[in-house]
């Protein structure tokens, strides 16, 4: 049995944390979960929602953020639409680089080694980020 | 209130107390803080015990902030980060390029 969850944000900073609580809570409900899995899932969402309203912002876009989330099978499948163009994920995905200082560049490393599966669709005036996270081996007590 | 930072003198150095979710909300008052704390040329600490989420924004203005703090010829150290926080330090490399600390001990006496 698989259940559909969707919420709908506005590209604003502070969307970022109700993306993030969305999803966890959805993920507590399943019972699929550990503590571990549930800060993994915390953080992947967290990279993808901020990269949306970062992208949106910069190009002045005010229009929502779709943030679908699918529970079932032990699998959580979240997808993120934003309006800002379209974006594809470089091959081979990058790697962070930290002697190089950056303030910026550690998103994209931390959602492609958190997730289980990552992709990025580029669709009419946008992307959707498609990201899935495995259930831990056993069923956590809820 | 999901986050809260301030700065504090202590004498000899300035630490930077933070409480609460790092994250693309709070990165502004967050770089405030920073900027405060590196206006008296002193060393920088930063009290992480308080941080209950943090993501690549908070990483990348820590990152930001340590390598500014050198090039002034000072220093940044980290303290107190939770065990889940300190795994990402880890998870990212960022562990080898940051001063981590359980707490600080300044070298000198502070007076």
């Amino acid at each position: 049995m698989t259940e559909r969850f969707e919420l709908r944000i506005p590209p604003s900073p502070a969307s970022v944390a109700a993306a993030r609580a969305f999803v966890v809570e959805i993920a507590v409900q399943s019972g699929w979960f550990d503590e571990r899995r549930l800060d993994d899932l915390r953080l992947l969402v967290s990279e993808v929602a901020t990269n949306a309203v970062r992208a949106q912002l910069a190009r002045g876009s005010d229009d929502p953020i779709d943030v679908w989330c699918e529970v079932g099978d032990r699998r959580l499948e979240v997808r993120i639409r934003d309006h800002a163009g379209g974006f594809v994920l470089p091959d081979p995905p990058p790697t962070p680089d930290p002697s190089r200082g950056e303030e910026g560049g550690f998103g994209l490393p931390i959602i492609v080694a958190l997730a289980d599966e990552t992709e990025f669709e580029a669709t009419e005036g946008g992307t959707v980020v498609r990201v899935v996270g495995h259930g831990s081996a056993a069923e956590v007590a809820s | 209130m999901l986050f809260d930072a301030r700065t504090e003198p202590r004498g000899g150095w300035v630490e930077v107390i933070v409480l609460g979710e790092l994250d693309l909300a709070s990165a502004p008052e967050f770089r405030r803080q920073l900027r405060r704390a590196s206006e008296a040329g002193e060393p920088i600490v930063i009290d992480l015990s308080g941080v209950s989420f943090i993501d690549s924004v908070g990483l990348g203005l820590l990152v930001g902030a340590d390598r500014r703090a050198r090039a002034a010829g000072g220093s940044l150290t980290l303290t107190g980060p939770s065990p889940r926080v300190d795994a990402l330090f880890v998870e990212t490399g960022l562990s080898k390029l940051l001063d981590l600390r359980d707490s600080y001990v300044p070298s000198k006496p502070a007076r």
